[in-house]
């Protein structure tokens, strides 16, 4: 990739919708359970519930990891790790493609958001001017859809193909190159008059449907403007220069690896401050690797192919803790210490029991130094959530990156005591 | 699918089943790889793929549809005339019932258009390069020519002529660059961008009549166009376009059969197949590798192309679904053909051959007996019952099952190692959280059981005869049909109107994109009993849905 991409200050774009969701009261200031710190970057890995059997770290306490086998691969990091099991989904993600995972909203909830989406948001409503407010990568070819959710109950299509994310992210507003000056100029006006006819067509066609339709081109224009808010941005930033020769594999989870190393590049340089991979799809990841086994990620599940489905999830904790290490090798763009220092890591489920299609027994890996925000032990921490609501710890997550004025994340209608964040995973 | 729903047995007693079934092994209802669109957005209640159509024997909503990721790519290498453009994945197309066509849930959102920004100005700067003799009939700066081009790429990209404002519109756009080139570039990369070429029009034109509109002749020779071949007007269409000549139904279906039997056309109703019995993504679903069966890339297209070949030929020979279900011929090459131990095959592309009663090669008739359909409904390294039943009764019979309840574990008990597949599988009746929906699903899917894994005849599963009985319950009527072996099933099926009006379901949802179209209305417009593969898709054409629209708030 030629050229050098700068940070950008953006004029805050937040669609009408994003002031909208039904089930977060944006009350004042709330005492935040945590002092101990706050993470500038969220990075989520998210896949399919597991084997619980397998999973679990018997033997552990909360001061010392007691490692599984299937969580082996994590053991790098056991001084930054926190793993807490037993956590209710409070029936929102007890089965293929129920969203609560990320939501923390059923199937019967509606206008959902998930994590990602929100965090984004509401990082951009606090000033932050990032060109990307979230940015969502991976899944499988075949499955256009995921588990990511932005106020509706349409799921959101991740990019599947890094070639594509490459482009998108590292690529899209360079204008190809080293453009002197004139040149650049030249491209944007170019581009905005482009844009402004494509919005005046946009505005055209809408005066001519009814209100559904016409919401299919209100997203339309959304994007038009996020693309303009990223093409005014003047680049003044930390430099990026992310390696090219980025390529697709036909193995949907080496795309999702690489999706990782480009999330983390794309922070490196501030251009999103929150990442989220989706390691393949719930029903439909067919596997070819070497060191996992050959055949459908689905049917080592239900097929009881115990060996494979913990050959696969260590596979993707040695993603975690790869990801782990490129963080620490990259200064944070405001020089304060490592990005490692700086992101809180977290690795979510759509389910939990996945034998079962069960989501009462949800479980995160979090890792990260995310500004000292998590309590960590020298031999990592295990915890056990006494079936309080996951969703508990979505408010976590959202907490440790700055954000406390909610009243709980997700639906937990039913118990008020849900509606608070986990304080034993804080400093 | 919505309109088709399984008897009252199955729909009064929905949340009791619901809690009630216990599903067994991987062989829960989903493991048939149901997408996201019939797991998630139906059944579920995931919203989002509702109706925007109320019924296609009705006049629908004035509305646009996005072009598929597909449909895109196609249209730019034949507004280039070039299949060497360049492309690059901006869009993503939804999987709603397992088609990736849906008219609600294509959108251009979040980062689609940053991506077709870059996307169009890449192409735009290859056109230029590559292909500015074909597509400027005149190559200069001065008005007269500048209009000239703008009005060419116009019809292009936009497929209807460009009224003079639009043409202004990009004359500025043009004026404002320095050379001719670069003009072109600009121009190219903004049609490419603008919702007229990105989005097909159901506008219509007003007709004064309570808000009734009847779309344009060029709405129409997109609709035409790009629902029976997934490309943008050819000339002839865009010729009797101008001619104002498609608002006639007689000339609207002389050009559905010029479309239809069109390689694009056929290749539509390929993708048509592939989608409707789930085989689209059997080229990549994993199998067991044992050294006895040679089971290659090549086998499964082969098996792909059986599939489509006795499709297309029933479609073009005013075949109709109980053929498609029972025919006593199917169409093999050498490969293939020896995979079935049909030995008289001996050609490398498909030839159609009768498959003989008994001895070698003697298989279930139509398309159930297919390798396709047999192999990819099957688990890695045996059959499926659960898989197989859970395709007949949604896919051949449109009926809705619901997802296995939450919390139960769905993997089979372990019985002893020389048990049968079907042993395995009768848990599901023997236990009484299973049977509701199993005794629904597994009887029709052991009928299957001759079949193994690959697609192979067997007489023997694990050191015990096979046990292909089973029985077709849950029938419109209440009617139950004893089956013994895939043959008698293939045979029920044939005789059952669910079939072809499941067919006219699926059809029409291709087509439109949309849910809600009547399949009792189509079957009528298609013809009755007399219905054909080829008359329903006519039907969907003329219905009122495909010509009129109403303006809505």
């Amino acid at each position: 990739m030629p050229g050098t991409l700068g940070r950008r200050s953006f004029v805050s774009s937040m669609a009408a919708a994003t002031l909208l969701s039904p089930f977060i009261s944006l009350l004042g200031p709330r005492r935040a359970i945590a002092a101990g710190g706050k993470a500038k970057y969220l990075l989520i890995f998210h896949t399919t519930g597991t084997m619980i059997d397998q999973w679990t770290p018997t033997g552990s306490t909360e001061s010392d990891i007691v490692f599984s086998p299937m969580l082996e691969p994590l053991e790098p990091l056991r001084d930054s790790l926190v793993v807490i099991d037993e956590l209710d989904s409070k029936g929102t993600s007890d089965n293929h493609a129920a969203p609560g995972g990320l939501t923390g909203v059923g199937h019967s909830g509606s206008n959902r958001v998930s994590l990602e989406q929100f965090v984004g948001d509401k990082l951009a409503q606090q000033g932050v001017s990032t060109p990307f407010e979230n940015l969502i990568l991976g899944g499988v070819s075949s499955e256009a859809q995921s588990t990511f959710f932005r106020y509706s109950d349409q799921a959101l299509s991740p990019l599947f193909s890094p070639a594509a994310a490459y482009e998108t992210i590292f690529a899209g507003i360079a204008g190809g190159g080293d453009l002197d000056g004139e040149a650049a100029e030249r491209l944007l006006a170019r581009r905005q008059s482009s844009l402004d006819l494509i919005t005046s067509e946009i505005s055209e066609l809408s005066d001519q449907l009814g209100h559904s339709e016409r919401q299919k081109l209100e997203l339309h224009t959304d994007s038009i403007r996020q693309l303009e808010d990223r093409l005014l941005g003047n680049g003044d930033g930390p430099e990026c220069n992310p390696a090219g020769g980025v390529t697709d594999s036909p193995e949907a989870l080496v795309n999702s690896a690489t999706h990782v190393e480009l999330a983390i590049t794309a922070f490196s340089c501030d251009l999103t401050r929150v990442a989220a991979i989706e390691f393949g799809h719930h029903q439909a990841t067919q596997v070819g690797l070497p060191e996992i086994g050959t055949g459908d990620w689905h049917q080592f599940i239900h097929g009881g192919q115990t060996e494979q489905v913990v050959n696969l999830e260590r596979w993707v904790g040695e993603q975690f803790v790869a990801a782990a290490e490129q963080l620490r090798s990259m200064p944070a763009p405001d020089g304060d210490g490592s990005l490692f220092d700086q992101t809180l890591m977290i690795w979510t489920r759509g389910m939990g029991d996945a034998v079962a299609h069960n989501g009462s027994n949800m479980r995160f890996v979090l890792s990260g130094g995310a500004g000292g925000y998590l309590k960590t032990a020298p031999g990592g921490r295990y915890l056990q959530g006494g079936g309080e609501a996951h969703q508990r710890v979505l408010f976590n997550c959202c907490e440790a990156m700055g954000i406390t004025d909610l009243e709980g994340f997700g639906s937990t209608e039913s118990d008020a005591g849900a509606r608070e964040p986990l304080s034993i995973l804080c400093a | 699918m919505h309109s088709i729903k399984l008897e009252s047995l199955i729909i009064a007693s929905l949340p009791l089943l619901a809690t009630a079934c216990h599903a067994g092994g991987e062989a829960e209802i989903d493991d048939v790889g149901m997408t996201d669109g019939e797991t998630g957005e139906d059944e579920s209640g995931d919203g989002g793929a509702e109706p925007t159509a109320p019924d296609c024997t009705e006049a629908g909503p004035r509305m646009i549809r996005r072009l598929s990721a597909h449909q895109l790519y196609v249209t730019l290498q034949a507004i280039f005339e070039d299949e060497s453009v360049p492309h690059a994945d901006v869009l993503s197309d939804p999987v709603v019932h397992g088609f990736r066509v849906d008219a609600t849930e294509a959108l251009v959102r979040d980062l689609n258009a940053q991506q077709l920004m870059q996307y169009a100005e890449s192409v735009a700067e290859w056109a230029v390069a590559n292909k500015l003799g074909q597509i400027a009939s005149c190559q200069s700066t001065d008005p007269a020519c500048r209009d000239e081009v703008i009005a060419e790429l116009g019809l292009r990209f936009y497929r209807e002529p460009l009224a003079d404002a639009k043409i202004s519109a990009y004359a500025e756009l043009f004026d404002a660059q320095p050379t001719f080139d670069e003009a072109v570039t600009v121009v190219i990369a903004t049609m490419m961008q603008s919702p007229y070429f990105l989005y097909r029009r159901e506008l219509g034109a007003d007709t004064g009549d309570e808000g009734r509109f009847l779309l344009t002749d060029y709405e129409l020779a997109s609709n035409l166009s790009y629902s029976l071949t997934n490309r943008p007007p050819d000339d002839e269409l865009l010729g009797l376009a101008a001619q104002g000549a498609l608002g006639d139904p007689q000339v609207r279906m002389e050009q559905f059969e010029r479309l239809v039997a069109s390689p694009q056309g056929q290749e539509n109703l390929e993708r048509f197949v592939r989608s409707w019995l789930e085989i689209d993504d059997f080229e990549s679903t994993a199998k067991v590798e044992v050294p006895e069966v040679q089971f290659t890339d090549e086998h499964r297209q082969d098996m792909l192309a059986e599939t489509t070949a006795l499709f297309l030929h029933l479609f073009g020979s005013q075949g109709d679904v109980a053929e498609l279900l029972s025919a006593n011929y199917t169409f093999v090459n050498q490969n293939l053909g020896h995979f079935y131990r049909l030995w008289q095959a001996n050609t490398p592309d498909p030839q159609m051959i009768e498959i003989p009663a008994e001895g070698d090669g003697a298989r279930a008739p139509g398309i159930l007996g297919h390798g396709s359909i047999l192999a990819r409904h099957a688990l890695t390294d045996n059959s499926s019952p659960v898989a197989r039943g859970v395709l007949v009764r949604r896919r051949l019979l449109c009926q809705e099952l619901p997802e296995p309840p939450a919390g139960v574990d769905t993997n089979l008990q372990p019985i002893a190692e020389d048990a049968s597949n079907r042993e395995r599988y009768e848990q599901h009746s023997t236990d009484g959280q299973c049977s509701g929906c199993h005794n629904l699903i597994d009887p029709v899917g052991f009928a299957f059981e001759h079949y193994d894994t690959f697609g192979r005849y067997r007489d023997v599963e694990n050191g015990h005869p096979i046990d292909a009985s089973g029985v077709l319950a849950g029938l419109e009527g209440g009617e139950q049909i004893e089956l013994d072996g895939l043959d008698s099933l293939a045979q029920a099926l044939a005789t059952r109107p669910e079939t072809q009006a499941c067919y006219a379901e699926y059809l029409s949802y291709y087509t439109y994109g949309l849910d809600g179209c009547n399949p009792e209305a189509i079957e009528e417009l298609s013809g009755g009993d007399a219905a054909t593969l080829q008359s329903t898709m006519a039907a969907i054409i003329e219905a009122p849905h495909f010509v009129e629209r109403i303006a809505v708030k």
